[in-house]
């Protein structure tokens, strides 16, 4: 008997997102977010989703958001960074058409980790008192006495997705991740997560990992439910060692966020179809295809 | 140097002056001053600070700036990188290790160097501007100490009192529950002008920029803004041509920060 191949395409693994479930979602920023399957999530009109998107999320959020698939958004931080606020995000919380749960950077990675070990609870160490979040959302910020000490401390619940999707550039079809550039908290939401989706720009040979490269595994094939190949997996978030951000995408989103909806995730019918829209000479405009151009300067 | 300093070039290089050595330091997203501060006090009088470049995770990056601190380059010249779950560890309690500088921003500041980045508006959650979020503004609450940036000077950004603590700056509160070793914000460099505290825990103006007076500061500012020193405000000191040069020809070769829009 062969090894299960986990690959699928992009329809099948949206599919295994159903309404009101709680999903998180890989990268920072406009890096390594898992947009193709975003973007069939928007345009199948998921409804009522729970997010708990990266800590320092933006485009993935922007357009389920805009897609009115969001009933709840566990919020660190959403915005598009240098391009400014995400507008769907801001009109959807100020109209009260989501629900923002403040949480910060410690929540999310600490909830997910809690998840990952099987423990119920993380507790913090004194300090994050002193600031304001907790009176914003004090039933995810709870107390707990420590029985060694007696002190009491903030504690954040272990946050366990009902599904997790990250971006990978590179992955097998067994679904061995390779997190080549940075890992951010895509890790942790693949080890949380009850059903963990991997998107990837390239899937490398069976026998690649055990080819010496065991440590280049971020993690293992038994805590991946699903992998989607495609290329420009990313698109327009950048893939570690492939391509870089898109600005010019992000730039026209900010100009016209409707308009950018509809050409590019209620219109095009797949990814293919996306990428044609997108068009050959920008695609290869993201590629960063000198290794030396970043290498940086001696410091000695 | 003949071309003008631009701003951002002039606020890099003030908080690279207030980086110490073997300090380890960190910044958050859209920190292309902060990025570049760190690296050029690296360069400068300060080769064993240590610093993250943000939720990329990349530490003691050489990579020439960026616009985005999470960009994976800046791994490409990294001595190490950090997962986000490294970063939250190492954030709630760094100080014990070293001695730790964040150096942020945020939509308010008020007197206190409180920070708010959750929105604009105090009945919550009906926010009149709807912010990002806290993001990583927490690890204030750890860090040694910090310093705060900001790239607009007007009096929606320094208010009396911050609308949401998302970073607490010198208050009560942090006297009650963080590690008397965390001390909070010790400067504040703006578009405008240079800010300390006094002994009080409230904002001073320590030096405006060249081509700005201290009655503009002023009027831009939603407080009070005493002097540092007795006298006139100074102005802050400019970069040396040693500075600049290394600024320019080996942390921002691309120019990212002369391009930089300040407000």
């Amino acid at each position: 008997m062969n090894r299960r191949s986990k690959v699928i395409d992009v329809a099948s693994a949206a599919d295994l997102v159903s309404d009101g479930d709680l999903v998180a979602i890989g990268g920072i920023h406009a890096h390594a977010s898992p947009m193709p399957i975003i973007r069939e999530l928007a345009r199948n009109k998921r409804r009522n989703l729970r997010l708990l998107p990266n800590v320092s999320a933006g485009l993935p959020v922007e357009v389920l958001v805009a897609a009115g698939a969001v009933a709840e958004v566990y919020t660190a931080y959403v915005g598009l960074e240098d391009f400014g606020l995400a507008p769907a995000f801001r009109a959807a919380a100020e109209s009260s058409t989501i629900v923002v749960h403040d949480v910060d950077e410690p929540f999310t990675i600490y909830g997910l980790k809690a998840a990952a070990a099987n423990l119920p609870f993380m507790p913090l160490p004194r300090g994050h008192e002193a600031t304001g979040t907790r009176a914003l959302s004090p039933d995810l910020f709870r107390t707990v006495v420590d029985p060694y000490s007696g002190h009491e401390h903030v504690a954040i619940p272990a946050m366990r997705p009902d599904v997790g999707i990250v971006h990978a550039p590179r992955c097998d079809r067994f679904g061995n991740v390779f997190l080549d550039g940075p890992i951010y908290q895509d890790d942790l939401i693949l080890r949380a997560s009850k059903t963990a989706i991997v998107v990837t720009d390239e899937i490398v040979p069976d026998d690649y990992a055990r080819s010496g490269r065991h440590k280049q595994v971020t993690v293992p094939s038994f805590m991946v439910s699903a992998v989607v190949a495609l290329p420009f997996a990313a698109h327009p978030t950048s893939s570690a060692g492939h391509y870089g951000r898109d600005e010019r995408m992000l730039e026209e989103y900010v100009r016209s966020p409707e308009e950018w909806m509809t050409r590019y995730v209620n219109e095009p019918q797949d990814h293919h179809e996306y990428l044609e829209r997108v068009g050959v000479q920008r695609l290869l405009g993201t590629l960063r295809v000198d290794p030396t151009a970043h290498a940086g300067r001696s410091e000695a | 140097m003949t071309e003008t300093i631009t701003t951002s070039e002039l606020m890099a290089v003030t908080l690279a002056r207030g980086l110490r050595n073997e300090e380890w330091g960190a910044c958050g997203a859209n920190s292309q001053i902060p990025m570049a501060a760190f690296q050029l006090a690296r360069l400068m009088h300060a080769p064993d600070l240590n610093w993250l470049s943000g939720g990329g995770g990349a530490i003691n990056s050489a990579a020439p700036l960026v616009k985005s601190t999470a960009d994976p380059v800046t791994l490409d010249s990294a001595e190490h990188s950090f997962r986000l779950e490294d970063i939250v560890d190492f954030e709630l309690g760094g100080w014990r290790k070293a001695p730790t500088v964040g150096i942020f921003g945020g939509m308010q500041v008020d007197r206190h160097g409180n920070v708010n980045m959750v929105g604009i508006g105090r009945d919550y959650p009906k926010l009149r501007v709807r912010g990002p979020g806290t993001v990583g503004l927490v690890f204030a609450a750890y860090f040694t100490r910090t310093m705060i940036f900001v790239q607009r000077h007007d009096k929606r950004i320094f208010i009396d009192e911050v609308d949401h603590v998302s970073a607490p700056g010198r208050t009560a509160a942090r006297r009650e529950f963080c590690d008397p070793h965390s001390d909070g914000p010790q400067l504040v460099v703006t578009p405008l002008a240079v800010l300390d505290f006094g002994d009080d825990d409230t904002l001073r103006l320590k030096s405006v920029h060249p081509g700005h007076t201290p009655d503009e500061v002023r009027k831009r500012t939603g407080f009070d803004l005493p002097s540092s020193t007795p006298g006139e405000v100074p102005l802050t000191p400019s970069p040396t041509d040693e500075e600049l040069t290394m600024l320019r020809e080996r942390v921002d070769p691309g120019g990212v920060l002369r391009r930089l829009r300040l407000d």
